[in-house]
């Protein structure tokens, strides 16, 4: 179990996975604000919110200068404020919209920022809000620019299977722990938080599942590979076959979706004793 | 023919003052205000113990829990009814996107639990001393919350007694309100108790979506 189980899980709910249970999933819709009281945090504005805190930004400086004790420093605020993601397979990811109201399909705000993409409709969004915050998104025009379309449950595992199809990773988002307002589709190089998990082993937790080819049935056709995001995947030339490196693995499942043979399993991480406690 | 004179717009301008641009009125996604401190007047805890002071003062002690009880069940109602009453009275933006989300087929699948979940929050924002509800569980099955140091309950171990608030006849008073509830959103829901302020130091509804 990875430490947001041990902190936000339930023994009765999904086996102890945090993200399966549904207090994770559940917040009030209104507030009396005391008096003299104003907006704060992500209320009072985007960007107000995002500079209520130490960024990604902030920890690759730390990187970058070598100075350990801040990069420590700042993990340690971000853990304790609650910011955090996880990866989660396709079949963890439908159980996941069952506990949720509403569901809001948005575009990526990471999409914006490296590929400066607005979203003219629909068509463009990929990811998607949730929890009743989702309900004030008028809140933030200049986020949501092109709106937000709200789904029923059929219609958002539709929609996540269809980005399942397309490739994209899908990952949880914690909006001040252990509350989860957010699911990403994801793919590298656009999304953040793949970009700080491959480039700098940073910020989303590895999903609760490895990826296991069964040799028997695998032919070789690489579909997996180019499906994968973390470079965990390649084609050995020598056997002929596809070959997962579990270090590198995050379990997003995206290989096991694609495969055309079946080929490809999900082995629960804490099955596989040199990866169970790998996180990051 | 005479060629007619053009208009100075600027001299035009100059002589009206520039029209000053007035944003329309922001949405607001917050309770009304007025509409909380309406309900706290009519139905504030320590004025809700008050009267339950009132109704059971000379009652015998076997008498007190009927009374009490009897007292609740009618309160309850009334109390979710101002609450329905004054909640659709005064919209607010967050329950506009609920009502105006429609699926495919014309369904407005954010009614439940969002609906029910709103008038909950205002009965108690209204009426208790906390600045939001501490909400449970709110998915497509269950809508659950819990009343952290009821005000109510402290009210009637202050204005009664200890021993009168620990038989908790209260709670006939939040089941009512829910039973209210669920009879105007129309929905097939049961409703239930799973802990309360005398035993567990706090009390916990659950609403389930059948």
């Amino acid at each position: 179990m990875c430490w947001m189980c041990n902190e936000f899980g339930d023994p009765e709910h999904g086996n102890g996975l945090w993200y399966l249970n549904p207090k994770n999933y559940a917040r009030n819709m209104y507030k009396l604000r005391a008096p003299g009281e104003g907006f704060k945090g992500a209320e009072a504005g985007l960007e107000t919110g995002a500079r209520s805190g130490p960024s990604q930004m902030d920890l690759l400086n730390a990187i970058e200068n070598n100075d350990r004790a801040e990069y420590d420093r700042i993990t340690s605020i971000m853990m304790a404020r609650g910011q955090g993601s996880q990866i989660v397979a396709l079949e963890d990811a439908d159980k996941v919209l069952e506990l949720s109201s509403p569901i809001g399909l948005i575009a990526c705000i990471c999409r914006k920022g490296i590929r400066a993409i607005d979203e003219r409709n629909e068509h463009e969004y990929t990811c998607m809000g949730m929890g009743v915050g989702m309900l004030k998104w008028e809140r933030w025009p200049e986020r949501y620019k092109g709106g937000v379309a709200f789904v029923n449950l059929d219609e958002a595992k539709e929609w996540n299977h269809e980005m399942d199809r397309r490739g994209f990773v899908h990952i949880l988002m914690l909006f001040g722990a252990p509350f989860i307002g957010g699911f990403c589709q994801c793919d590298y190089p656009d999304c953040g938080a793949v970009r700080n998990a491959v480039d700098f082993g940073l910020g989303s937790l590895k999903g609760h599942h490895v990826a296991m080819v069964d040799y028997d049935k695998c032919n070789g056709c690489g579909i997996c590979a180019q499906r994968c995001q973390w470079g965990a995947l390649k084609f050995e030339v020598t056997t002929e076959k596809a070959n997962v490196d579990i270090f590198k693995c995050y379990g997003c499942g995206l290989c096991q979706t694609g495969c055309p043979r079946g080929a490809i399993k999900l082995e629960p991480r804490v099955n596989v004793p040199a990866v169970a406690e790998v996180w990051t | 023919m005479a060629k007619a004179k053009a208009k100075d717009y600027f001299k035009e301008l100059k002589k009206t003052p520039y029209p000053l641009f007035t944003a329309p009125k922001p949405y607001s996604f917050d309770l009304n205000e007025d509409m909380v401190d309406m309900l706290r007047a009519e139905f504030g805890a320590e004025l809700v113990a008050d009267k339950l002071a009132a109704a059971i003062k000379g009652k015998s002690k076997g008498d007190v829990e009927k009374t009490a009880r009897a007292f609740f069940t009618d309160l309850g109602k009334a109390w979710m009814q101002k609450t329905i009453q004054l909640g659709e009275e005064y919209s607010d933006r967050t329950i506009e996107v609920i009502l105006e989300s429609v699926d495919r087929q014309g369904n407005q699948f954010l009614l439940w639990p969002h609906v029910p979940q709103r008038f909950v929050e205002i009965a108690y924002l209204g009426t208790q001393n906390f600045l939001k509800v501490p909400i449970i569980l709110n998915n497509m099955e269950v809508l659950a919350y819990r009343i952290p140091q009821c005000a109510l309950f402290a009210g009637i171990s202050e204005k009664c007694s200890k021993s009168v608030a620990n038989l908790m006849t209260c709670s006939d008073y939040c089941m009512t309100a829910l039973d209210t509830l669920r009879k105007h959103v129309e929905m097939e829901l049961v409703d239930e108790q799973v802990a309360s302020t005398a035993k567990d130091g706090y009390c916990e509804f659950y609403v389930r979506k059948i």
